[in-house]
């Protein structure tokens, strides 16, 4: 009885789906998203390039790092290890691309 | 009567996960079972050795989508056992709510899948709709849906806030109902009941004898639960029944996983209830120099078994038994004898993992083999 209830009450239903793309979904707020990195703060003490467990990131030099988010497994801990907090997780998830460059590239 | 070899699988034998079973048919029916394995293996063990034991938890963690806190779990276990670390109430308590949660999000997705492998794709959406509830709190709690990477050594990435203690009782509250009803289908429904009753059936003899774990022992009247034979977390405060049945079939099964969600919704609100006032530590990097140690949760598909041992402050070996490792073997013995028919439910109703229990195992029976670590990475490549 219990299935037949269901469909009986689904017929009367909203759908379930959503309709992302036209609709744009919000991620929760503690989501972790595409890294944003603050160049400016940045005291370039390579911990994040360290700590990061797949060598995602990149240092080039103070104020100047790329997170590879091609490769980067979203685990949080260069955000965790950074003394002056300055990388930080947005909400952006729609960034999948078949140029690994702009996975590179930063969102500053 | 000539025998035929008919392959199920490499894509997809009975969960979405590669294995080939050779079956050697007589008819329709199966006389013998030969396994391959090893189409996923990723050699995260080896990926594990040489990192700190900070980043080797989220790689530790990437073993398997599904119980991805488990595997968490139990490398902090395992850490926390080598430092001698205590942590306090409130990290415990939170940790026991989270991984119950996800026993449930794995036991309702098995559930769902089990229902689509006997043709019920109705049951499988309601449970899978169900699930997607905890998914939601995953993803509110967490950060993530799937990799939730919540767990750090000694402490947590976040607190759960009072709004999100709100959302979890919600969450139960709503699925309670409809996982009673979805249970009482499947114990009645006639055609679930001539697909389950009476296959695949394991007697305790051969479950011990295989040495399987889990809820799959449990359905053959083994009490084997690392929740009460070796508690962690809030395991010990808490009363929670460990549910075991005698008759050993998929049907069984079926219906213990489904008794266990509604456990661990007791034991979640009972967590919940519990919860103290006190902060949760701040993050720190963990300093450890050496040390050895073993460490093992109850991951919803049975024991999951860590072994690391660190040198200078990074991982020199690590070991992972997962449960589906101890127990795959015994498809060889329940197969023989069935109907074809039957294969991907027999399967299916063991819920196996298979891309996080390919391990490197070398075992020969009339050779022996003497090698160096060396030659043995060379060999296997790993
Ligand atoms: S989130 Fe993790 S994987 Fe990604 S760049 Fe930071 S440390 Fe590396
Ligand atoms: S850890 Fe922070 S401050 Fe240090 S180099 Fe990385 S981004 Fe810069």
């Amino acid at each position: 009885m219990g299935v037949l209830k269901e469909i009986i009450i689904n017929f009367f239903k909203e759908p379930f789906t959503e309709l992302h793309p036209f609709v744009k979904k919000k991620p929760k707020e503690r989501f972790r998203g595409r890294i944003l990195y603050e160049a400016d703060r940045c005291i370039g003490c390579r911990l994040c390039e360290k700590y990061c467990p797949v060598k995602a990131v990149d240092f080039h030099e103070k104020g100047r790092i790329d997170f590879d988010m091609g490769k980067c497994i979203y685990c949080g801990l260069c955000r965790d290890v950074c003394p002056v907090k300055c990388i930080h997780y947005t909400h952006a998830f729609e960034y999948a691309s078949s140029n690994k460059e702009k996975l590179r590239k930063n969102l500053v | 009567m000539h025998d035929f070899v008919m392959p199920v699988g490499p894509q997809s034998p009975a969960l979405k996960e590669p294995m080939l079973l050779k079956l050697k048919l007589e008819g329709e029916e199966v006389r013998s079972v030969d396994m391959r394995l090893g189409y996923t293996h990723k050699g995260v063990e080896g990926l594990l050795e040489g990192k700190n034991v900070d980043q080797a938890m989220y790689v530790a963690s990437r073993i398997c989508g599904i119980c991805s806190i488990s595997h968490e779990r139990a490398f902090i276990r395992t850490v926390e056992d080598m430092m001698k670390k205590e942590v306090n109430e409130r990290v415990k308590l939170i940790r026991t709510i989270l991984f119950e949660l996800e026993r449930i999000s794995s036991h309702l997705l098995w559930a769902g899948f089990m229902m689509h492998e006997i043709g019920f794709d109705t049951l499988f959406q309601y449970l899978w709709r169900e699930r997607e509830g905890v998914l939601d709190l995953f993803e509110s709690i967490c950060g993530n849906r799937v990799h939730k990477n919540i767990c750090k050594i000694g402490s947590l990435r976040y607190d759960i806030a009072p709004v999100q203690e709100r959302e979890v009782l919600d969450c139960l509250d709503s699925m309670q109902e409809k996982l009673k009803d979805y249970e009482d289908e499947i114990k009645k429904n006639k055609v679930i009941k001539e697909r389950l009753k009476g296959v695949g059936k394991i007697s305790k003899k051969t479950a011990i004898e295989y040495g399987l774990i889990g809820p799959n022992a449990r359905a053959s009247g083994i009490d084997n639960d690392v929740r009460r034979i070796d508690p962690y977390d809030s395991y010990a405060d808490i009363n929670f029944k460990t549910i075991v049945i005698k008759k050993g079939d998929a049907m069984e099964r079926t219906l213990l996983r489904m008794r266990e969600v509604h456990e661990s919704m007791g034991i979640i609100r009972q967590c919940v209830e519990m919860l103290p006032s006190e902060k949760i530590p701040k993050f720190s990097l963990t300093n450890i120099k050496e040390g050895e140690a073993i460490g093992r949760v109850e991951a919803p598909r049975g024991e999951l078994f860590y072994f690391l041992k660190v040198e200078d402050g990074l991982i020199r070996r690590a070991k992972v038994r997962t449960p589906t490792f101890a127990f795959i073997k015994i498809l060889e013995k329940i197969l023989k004898g069935v109907k074809i028919g039957d294969v991907p439910v027999i399967v299916a109703s063991l819920d196996p993992c298979f891309s996080c229990m390919e391990r490197v195992l070398v075992a020969k029976e009339d050779r022996e083999e003497w090698m160096t670590e060396a030659e043995f990475r060379r060999k296997y490549s790993c």
